[in-house]
């Protein structure tokens, strides 16, 4: 009850600018979550550069509105227009769009509205009841056990990749590499600065992520002529609620879509995008209306959404009690908390309790106003892709540049940024995937900083990894992982070689 | 030309009868891409792939020479990014290798019940970069000599018209959006951004005073 006591506390203090900039953050979450050339992550990004005059908590309440409303917001465009707003609504636009077709856009709205609020809910209540036990569990962590995390981190972004197993190690290795530019933090040697000022002071990974995640994008863009033709609006937007009888029908998917979200959101590296997918991939094994799935069944709604927005919370649970981002939307609150001199780590919730209440919260709050407001604003939402899509880019590169900018109040970061945003652009169609350079870059020093460490306590002796229980399993676990990933390419490349041999037999017969 | 092979679950088995199909889940469907790779083609493939391991060679060599005050028995700042180098420079190898050994293999692609929406159509128009890869550069670049609210009002004017919008409100978009996120970025949370050289610096300032922006 103390927490529920905290969290009042913390909205009457925020006062009304809590209320404003968390109304603002869901409708901008939202409106990413329409636009095309827009994700979440790029809008919590992009809303970066407001944030630097404003304290941490209401930096926060924001950034986690955007998140969660980005969340929901592309299931808007993916239902009425067959457009996937965001990556994570994949999954749900071919039953979303097919229930529109068949004049049941209403009812497929409400469905998505539903699961966003319920899964958003059950994330929430992980992270309020569960992350102050994990943190006790955390203060015994060491280095070793730190190190054992962060690599695990790095491993699943390689094995939820989907594309090539090596190009994405080749973007992990070089994101791991370009962290290494500049000061080290253990021994203060300056490394790969090549004598120039911008490399001596070490590359920022919020610029590479700016660069890669907005700048890329723009650039892309413009360079595919913003081709594609602009999207038929339909003539009535309105969203019907399901009643509770239609609820407890459908109560399985929306089980199962809120735990795939919140356990597969738990592990590090895997954001709402994973989480939607492998909700969906369960719900076609397991869910009762399975048959259903693809043809218009609400189910294929349900399960990604609610899993899209309970992942929320489970990458703020990795953030906040290890200080690990779990996602590309938490590393860039992890630049939040640095910005402003605090470290989210397992004592965060009892050095930073004030803190902690203002973000369980502003996250609990903009759940039930994205769902409101999903609601209501899906008429405008939806008018404003009538907005050509060059001046959303235009204004993306003019954000970027700022969001870079006012890192380090350095043009140095602008030039990062820019680099990484051209690089990125070619990274892509070279089939480069940009997610592993981005965690590389972020998780690469905190696993360099852990592992040194514990080499250093314990006189080089590697085999500390091993010895101590938590870090032993933590990394036969990496090595599962490794395994499955070696298991899974040869086995795709035998069978996919075997497909090609029969079939090369059948035309010469 | 990409050839779709589509592999069914559907066989005859003599013991159950002719014609009745047997129950097995169906395969996933494949497209299959021939190719024919010559040597030059090959190359051509392998540019990236080459300058990449060149470059990690090349920062493995360089981290040898990292100044710091050494102590004994330790790693060394020196140590991670090695480690780093030889992970991406085995990475890259085995890519060369498996390209080589795929080279005249068909590229067989299992597709995904979401290819429809995952898979980009448009093609890139290699100027249309070239000219938005300028802009972004000269955007940067001009901010420092010309300051960042002129070099705004400047870039989207360009950006939004060289993007296919010919329209007349084009210039008002841009003059209004540049001082608009000027005064917010600013003005309301205090980004010092180049005011510019010269006369350039003189009007920026003046204009912040306008606005109110002190």
């Amino acid at each position: 009850m103390d927490i529920v006591v905290d969290m009042f506390n913390a909205v009457i203090d925020g006062g009304i600018s809590f209320w404003i900039l968390l109304v603002g953050g869901v409708f901008i979450g939202l409106l990413v979550g329409v636009l095309p050339g827009l994700t979440f992550v790029m809008g919590v990004l992009l809303i970066l550069p407001f944030t630097y005059s404003m304290g941490a908590g209401q930096a926060l309440v924001m950034m986690i509105a955007v998140y969660v409303a980005g969340t929901y917001g592309g299931a808007l465009t993916a239902i009425l227009l067959n457009i996937p707003g965001e990556p994570n609504d994949v999954p749900l636009t071919r039953d979303g769009h097919t229930m529109a077709r068949r004049g049941r856009a209403a009812e497929a709205l409400g469905w998505a509205a539903l699961a966003a609020l319920f899964g958003g809910i059950a994330g929430w209540l992980l992270l309020v009841f569960f992350s102050q036990p994990f943190a006790s569990v955390a203060l015994s962590f060491g280095s070793a056990e730190y190190f054992a995390i962060v690599l695990l981190g790095l491993t699943s972004v390689l094995a939820l990749s989907g594309s090539s197993t090596m190009k994405a190690l080749i973007s992990l290795f070089a994101g791991m590499l370009l962290a290494t530019v500049g000061l080290d933090d253990i021994y203060g040697a300056v490394r790969y600065d090549f004598g120039t000022t911008i490399l001596r002071d070490g590359i920022n990974y919020l610029a590479i992520l700016v660069g890669v995640y907005a700048l890329t994008e723009a650039l892309t863009r413009f360079a595919e002529r913003f081709a594609g033709k602009a999207p038929q609006q339909p003539a009535e937007i309105k969203t019907t609620i399901p009643g509770l009888s239609a609820i407890r029908s459908r109560l399985g998917s929306l089980t199962r879509g809120m735990a795939t979200g919140v356990f597969v959101s738990a592990g590090p590296g895997a954001g709402s995008t994973v989480g939607s997918f492998v909700a969906y991939g369960v719900e076609k094994q397991f869910g009762k209306h399975k048959d259903e799935l693809g043809k218009g069944s609400p189910s294929g709604i349900i399960a990604p959404q609610s899993a899209s927005t309970a992942s929320v919370s489970g990458a703020l649970i990795h953030l906040l009690v290890l200080g690990i981002p779990g996602s590309g939307a938490s590393a860039v609150l992890l630049g939040v908390f640095q910005l402003n001199n605090i470290n989210p780590g397992p004592l965060i919730f009892e050095q930073q309790e004030e803190l902690i209440a203002t973000i369980f919260a502003g996250l609990i709050i903009s759940i039930f106003v994205m769902f409101i407001m999903g609601i209501l604003a899906a008429k405008p939402m939806i008018r404003m892709l009538n907005v050509p899509e060059v001046y959303v880019a235009a204004f993306v590169v003019l954000f970027a540049y700022v969001g870079a900018f006012a890192l380090r109040q350095s043009i140095s970061d602008v030039w990062i940024m820019t680099a990484f945003g051209v690089l990125g652009f070619f990274m892509l169609r070279g089939g480069y995937p940009l997610a592993p350079l981005v965690l590389g870059a972020i998780l690469g020093p905190l696993a360099e900083r852990y592992f040194t460490t514990t080499m250093i306590r314990n006189a080089n002796d590697w085999t500390v990894f091993f010895t101590r229980p938590l870090s032993a399993v933590l990394l036969t676990i990496t090595v599962a992982v490794f395994a499955l990933l070696a298991y899974r390419a040869i086995r795709d490349s035998r069978r996919a070689r075997a497909v090609t041999d029969s079939q090369i037999a059948g035309s010469r017969t | 030309m990409p050839r779709e092979v589509v592999t069914g679950g559907e066989t005859t088995d003599p013991s159950t009868g002719a014609g009745e199909p047997e129950t097995r889940a169906p395969e996933p469907s494949v497209e299959v891409i021939e190719r024919q790779t010559s040597p030059a083609g090959l190359a051509k493939e392998l540019l990236p792939e080459i300058g990449i391991l060149l470059v990690a060679a090349y920062l493995f060599y360089v981290a040898g020479d990292f100044d710091y005050r050494e102590r004994p028995g330790q790693l060394g700042p020196q140590f991670w990014p090695r480690m780093a180098a030889v992970g991406l420079g085995v990475a890259v190898l085995v890519r060369i290798a498996q390209t080589i050994r795929d080279r005249n293999r068909p590229v067989v692609r299992v597709k995904s019940e979401f290819d429809e929406y995952e898979q980009s159509e448009a093609e890139v128009h290699w100027p249309s970069f070239g000219l938005a890869a300028g802009l972004v550069v000269g955007y940067a670049a001009s901010t420092m000599f010309v300051g960042y609210m002129f070099s705004t009002v400047l870039f989207l004017g360009l950006f939004i018209w060289l993007g296919g919008q010919r329209r007349w409100y084009v210039t008002l978009v841009a003059a209004v959006g540049g001082l608009l996120f000027t005064y917010i970025f600013v003005g309301v949370v205090y980004v010092s951004v180049p005011t510019g050289v010269g006369i350039f610096d003189t009007i920026t300032v003046a204009v912040y005073r306008l606005l109110g922006i002190q």
